[in-house]
């Protein structure tokens, strides 16, 4: 198919999209869905006036702070458990049960013993993040050559070279899908943090605009989040790809 | 996960050597599973608050709420809603990831926009959902099956892409026509993926009955959650989420269980 023939589809898919979205939106009225125009509208109001920037502040500290802290507790304590074979079996049962485990369901419960308060957004954002780093670091250092491996055990190799030289670099796609996944998850922690844990927040001006049927007000913020967790998935895959381009990035 | 090398060890990697011997292996995974009640048990009895409950509260809370019927009703309408949504998610992933796997045209038009929104936090949109639907069970299945929807169609779409070109042509050679290539080769090579998808759609499909819940009717496991830890009764508030974990676990482990035995070749990661 050639490059013309491509965004040629691209462009008659974005334009039936966009009309469908219109069609939709006129015919159900302003109560239920805005026209994509609205939104727009809104949006540039909504940064005019500072609204914007007055609630993606504390989403944005808790994003940071959560999804920082389970970065960084996340992959060396997946490096670890990728290394050590008696805590990965320790930890194998409690982690996969908690990464199935809905955490939203844990929220309300968070918020009785913290209380609503930044503690518990960022202690939400961060269970969301860490489990993913965690679970996709220590595939990374599990799956690392075995043969590599045993030609450092046969150069009587000691710990740090090993790790330096083998089970860092080659670990490095798995622990960049695992920031992939966990920034994504930590989106989604924060904008649920900012729903149960407290009035504020871009979670929170999308409540409020529905509340109000404001549709075309509560669009815009989803707008942005959406941006958002896509930029942050293709740049990192891209990185992923510059970093390892001899492996297609996983999913 | 046995160790091939025989070298001679130091004194301090023998001893490292002997915890990690695949003899304790056993030990180490009920050890790990044990350890967090464990600890949770005893915070619990130490800590002076009564809103810190221990797993036996927990567990006397559960046989008190089977009993009088309230977790079972709850599990039930909650069941309702995810199986109905997520059975609506994996048939319409199906259907767009195999035109999508398929033809590189609805590849090229849809592919961008699936992957933007499945990169998209899609909880943002459940007020909206609600609003625009109603307080309903209709509101629920539709979250639950928007949640589903998204890994189950990129995954069949990988999957379907994926199909060894080799085989296609020997298909065309032999005269088979679409329908035919589909059964004998599309879709069983592509079968492992599906599973993928729907593993993946489990964990996304519980959070999503869970939000729906929260923010809907009075109904369901979520409700429960809700219900009792506003009136601080944090034992039985604990019992719908031991209830939602098990589920998920089980879910999630029979399904990378089916996945192994369709495609053996295959080692994922848990993504």
């Amino acid at each position: 198919m050639s490059r013309q023939k491509v965004w040629a589809i691209r462009l008659a898919a974005a334009v039936l999209l966009l009309g469908g979205w219109y069609a939709a939106a006129i015919r159900s009225g302003s109560l239920f869905l805005a026209t994509p125009q609205e939104v727009i509208i809104r949006l540039g109001q909504s940064m005019a006036s500072g609204e914007f920037l007055q609630y993606l502040g504390p989403t944005a500290y808790i994003l940071g702070i959560g999804a920082g802290l389970g970065i960084a507790m996340g992959v060396p304590f997946g490096l670890l458990i990728g290394r050590v074979r008696w805590l990965q079996w320790a930890t194998e049962a409690p982690i996969n049960i908690f990464y199935t485990t809905p955490l939203v369901a844990l929220i309300p419960f968070m918020l009785v013993i913290i209380g609503f308060n930044n503690q518990s957004k960022i202690l939400i954002v961060f269970l969301f993040t860490v489990l993913p780093v965690i679970i996709n670091t220590a595939v990374g250092v599990r799956t690392v050559d075995r043969d590599l491996l045993e030609l450092t055990r046969s150069f009587c190799s000691k710990e740090a070279p090993v790790w330096r030289d083998v089970l860092l670099p080659a670990s490095l796609p798995a622990i960049m899908t695992g920031l992939r996944i966990g920034l994504i998850h930590a989106l989604v922690g924060a904008v649920l943090a900012d729903f149960y844990a407290g009035a504020s927040g871009f979670g929170y001006l999308i409540i409020l605009y529905s509340n109000r049927f404001d549709v075309a007000g509560a669009l815009a913020p989803v707008l942005v989040l959406a941006a958002t967790g896509t930029a942050v998935a293709a740049l990192l895959k891209t990185a992923q790809r510059r970093l390892s381009p001899w492996q297609g990035a996983q999913r | 996960m046995t160790s091939t090398v025989q070298g001679k060890p130091t004194q301090k990697a023998a001893s490292r050597r002997k915890l990690g011997d695949p003899r304790n292996e056993r030990l180490f995974w009920w050890g790990g599973l044990l350890f967090v009640p464990v600890i949770w048990q005893i915070y619990s009895m130490i800590s002076e608050s009564p809103l810190i409950v221990g797993p036996i509260d927990v567990g006397v809370a559960s046989i008190a709420m089977i009993q009088d019927g309230t977790l079972l009703k709850a599990a039930g309408e909650s069941g309702l809603v995810f199986v109905t949504g997520m059975l609506a998610g994996i048939l319409l992933g199906l259907l767009v990831g195999l035109l999508v796997g398929r033809f590189r045209a609805v590849d090229v038009a849809l592919d961008p926009y699936i992957s933007a929104l499945y990169a998209t936090p899609l909880v943002a949109l459940v007020p909206l959902l609600v609003v625009a639907l109603g307080f309903g069970f209709n509101a629920k299945v539709v979250i639950v099956m928007i949640f589903a929807f998204f890994p189950v169609a990129i995954n069949v779409a990988a999957g379907v892409r994926g199909v060894p070109v080799d085989l296609e042509e020997l298909a065309k050679m032999y005269c088979s026509n679409e329908l035919q290539s589909w059964r004998d080769i599309v879709l069983p090579s592509s079968l492992p993926f599906i599973v993928t998808g729907m593993r993946l759609a489990v964990g996304r499909a519980l959070i999503a009955v869970v939000v729906a819940e929260f923010s809907t009717a009075v109904t369901g496991l979520g409700y429960l959650i809700l219900r009792n830890s506003r009136r601080f009764e944090m034992a039985e508030s604990l019992v719908p989420v031991v209830v939602l974990m098990l589920t998920g676990f089980v879910l999630y482990t029979l399904l990378k269980r089916s996945e192994k035995r369709l495609a053996p070749w295959v080692s994922g990661a848990p993504a």
